[in-house]
């Protein structure tokens, strides 16, 4: 059962709901805006200096095993800042313009909320999940990449993994609103309810490889 | 019956994102896994750096033999460690 406007703002008050700060005005019937956090938590995939280290290791060098990395360590060295729009190539798809990035087609960035969300480690009553807003999906821009459930027990910023899917450069501001919370009841508390077992995505956040045990 | 919760000793470092925390800890089969968690899942005296310092990451005790202990970390990995890392 998914929570109505009404009883969103009741979870957030019981402290069973986790979204800081809560945008008050822009709660709709059945979902929570989120918003673009700081410039500085955009990103970016230094695919060049990844490439490198594959022909160190004698991999092709545009390949990435996905299921196997693990994510943390890749994130920790090849995650970098845009460049600004003076230094940009017309290679760059994702360039950095004052307060905003621009996205040109086919671009990927990763941009964190401005938002903490999700809900408590002891005892979470609910699942939630993150959506694109309508209209700015009309233009092209998807803002979460198949993964958009926020597991019980977990909260934190979400990392919005957004590609611009059409023909024009789409301006993203900070602050901007671009994708909404959802929130639906689950039937009991999680057995494991830190993250749940064998969950591992993220992005999520998370984005993560496999357990190497 | 829910698992327990801890902390787990690692090593921490900071990520691409302010608001997340890169933690690194080595596996009983002497693998060095590296995660990611929101910072509010972590704990450490000094503020993690680049070169790493050492902290705590929450963890859910799924089974510990004394030896060895089997953990869920804020990911979603779960991590067979050194029982002694983990704090229940």
């Amino acid at each position: 059962m998914y929570l109505s406007d009404i009883d969103l703002k009741e979870a957030v008050e019981c402290g069973d709901l986790i979204v800081s700060p809560l945008p008050e005005d822009e709660i709709g019937p059945t979902s929570i805006d989120l918003h673009l956090g700081p410039i500085e938590e955009a990103k970016i995939w230094d695919f060049k200096k990844l490439a490198e280290y594959n022909r160190t290791l004698g991999l092709p060098p545009k390949e990435l095993n996905i299921a196997r990395m693990t994510y943390g360590a890749v994130s920790r060295q090849y995650l970098i800042e845009p460049p600004r729009e003076a230094n940009k190539t017309d290679k760059d798809l994702v360039f950095r313009r004052e307060d905003a990035i621009i996205l040109r087609p086919y671009g990927f960035v990763l941009w964190q909320t401005k938002e903490v969300a999700g809900t408590p480690i002891v005892n979470p009553k609910y699942i939630c999940f993150i959506d694109g807003k309508s209209t700015r999906s009309r233009t092209g821009l998807i803002i979460h990449l198949t993964a958009p459930t926020i597991h019980a027990g977990w909260s934190g910023n979400i990392t919005l993994e957004m590609t611009n899917c059409g023909p024009l450069d789409l301006v993203l501001h900070v602050g901007d609103a671009v994708a909404q919370l959802t929130v639906a009841q689950i039937t009991q508390p999680p057995k494991l309810d830190v993250r749940l077992y064998e969950s591992a995505t993220h992005g999520q956040t998370s984005v993560h490889g496999a357990n190497p045990t | 019956m829910a698992a327990a919760h801890g902390q787990m000793g690692c090593k921490l470092y900071l990520s691409a994102f302010s608001g997340e925390v890169i933690f690194q800890v080595n596996t009983v089969n002497e693998q060095s896994y590296e995660g990611v968690a929101p910072k509010h899942y972590v704990a450490s005296s000094t503020q993690p750096t680049k070169d790493g310092v050492d902290g705590q990451v929450k963890v859910r005790v799924l089974s510990n033999g004394g030896k060895e202990a089997r953990v869920s970390v804020p990911d979603g990995q779960i991590l067979s460690v050194s029982a002694d890392k983990v704090h229940e």
